[in-house]
């Protein structure tokens, strides 16, 4: 029987079985949230009442961000490996569905993550935010990169030691150019002058969509041994 | 052997040349040797950057030991003229900028490739079996290939660049002596055979 490439329903179920799993135990979001809330809390304490250049906030936006995210996202494939569910996930669906299914739910968590850093950063280290629009789609770019390449190196270092470091690691080649061009666009909307919707946000959706069609390429040879 | 023995010729002839054959350059005097050993192995290392993830596609494709020898082979050398066209390129910058480092795009781009490197050697040694190893170094190898092009050509546009415009540049046209280009020609000829002797220098077991 063939295989349909992209089987919805499938995408579908896993994307809603990740939700269910999270409502029940809340581990992958809460650790995430914590994660991101201690580094701000500790950033905001150290400054203290100073106010900031737009280089250094968007910098130290990003980099709560990134290693937030670097704290909770590989929990998509780690905790099927360690329940050892893998294998009936496996019978139940080709590869396509898996990646995009947990693509899209590590997605809905950077989403979850940045809606709730954004006002708390705004709130501590207060900023003024005279682009919001352009910041919000620069944010959201920026998330589906993060979430394309977070799930393909999840599931590449189930089957590895030392997985946590391993993550970190292994992402952060892939991320840094588009965290280099997140952190300049996102100075750019910190600051009062016009900002203009310019190449370099091409550029910045043109790698999200290499990497997110790559990953699901090369999803295939870590699905199917 | 006979192959050994010209190779050797052709290293010492070079080394000769970029002494005694090239004249000092313009505004650089006699720095200008350096590039002579830097742009081969910055060359070097991108070209055993590309060959690692040609042969990771080899090996997915075919699922034969051997591509999977020659991919991490390869990448360990690119790693190491990697290390060399850093380093030249850092002392040049001392002399001629004023600093060793300073993250200019040139320098940013090639600490990216250390990284992907270095990450790429992690993930190798946390695999202990074989093949799994092979599939999955493959696969980020693949992966971060995608990552270059857009260090090479789209950074560099973005970041002011102390760096000398490259000679294969834009405009397509070379601006150099002639017998600078014909000995920055043959060094990057027995660089590059240099690497691809010691890439195949055994019969590899597959």
């Amino acid at each position: 029987m063939p295989i349909p490439f992209f089987a919805f329903h499938k995408t579908k179920a896993i994307f809603l079985k990740e939700l269910t799993c999270e409502f029940r135990c809340h581990y992958g979001s809460g650790s995430l949230l914590m994660f991101s809330l201690t580094t701000l809390a500790a950033v905001s304490m150290s400054i203290g009442s100073q106010s900031l250049e737009p280089e250094f906030l968007s910098v130290l936006f990003w980099i709560i961000l990134f290693f937030s995210s670097m704290a909770g996202l590989s929990r998509v494939f780690l905790q099927e490996n360690d329940a050892g569910t893998l294998q009936t996930l496996r019978i139940y669906a080709g590869s396509q569905p898996v990646f995009f299914g947990k693509f899209l739910y590590n997605l809905l968590l950077l989403f979850a993550l940045t809606t709730f850093l954004l006002p708390l950063f705004v709130i501590f280290l207060n900023v003024s935010l005279p682009h919001f629009f352009s910041l919000c789609l620069i944010l959201l770019l920026g998330d589906v990169g993060l979430a394309a390449s977070t799930t393909l190196i999840a599931s590449l270092i189930t089957q590895a030691q030392g997985q946590s470091s391993l993550f970190t690691v292994l992402n952060f080649p892939i991320i840094l150019p588009l965290l280099l061009f997140c952190i300049q666009l996102t100075t750019a909307a910190f600051s009062p002058e016009d900002f203009v919707i310019g190449s370099q946000m091409l550029f910045l959706a043109v790698y999200d969509v290499i990497i997110l069609a790559l990953a699901s390429v090369l999803f295939d040879y870590i699905w199917y041994d | 052997m006979f192959f050994n023995v010209s190779l050797t010729a052709l290293t010492f002839g070079v080394i000769w040349a970029v002494f005694y054959l090239v004249p000092p350059a313009e505004g650089l005097g006699n720095l200008v040797r350096i590039a002579f050993f830097h742009i081969p192995t910055a060359w070097v290392s991108v070209l055993a950057f590309i060959l690692s993830a040609w042969w990771s596609i080899r090996y997915l494709r075919t699922r034969k030991m051997h591509s999977d020898t020659l991919s991490s082979r390869s990448a360990a050398l690119g790693f190491g003229f990697c290390l060399l066209a850093t380093i030249s390129g850092a002392i040049f910058a001392k002399l001629t900028w004023g600093a060793y480092w300073n993250w200019d795009p040139r320098q940013i781009t090639i600490f990216i490739l250390f990284l992907v490197y270095g990450a790429y050697f992690a993930l190798r040694s946390a695999i202990p079996e074989k093949e799994t190893r092979a599939r999955l170094s493959a696969v980020y190898s693949l992966f971060a290939g995608a990552a270059m092009p857009f260090l090479v050509f789209v950074i560099p546009r973005y970041y002011a660049s102390l760096h000398p415009e490259p000679v294969i540049n834009s405009g397509g046209h070379i601006a150099m002596d002639p017998i600078m280009l014909y000995v920055l020609l043959a060094a990057l000829l027995d660089i590059t055979l240099i690497f691809f002797r010691v890439l195949f220098q055994r019969r590899i077991s597959s």
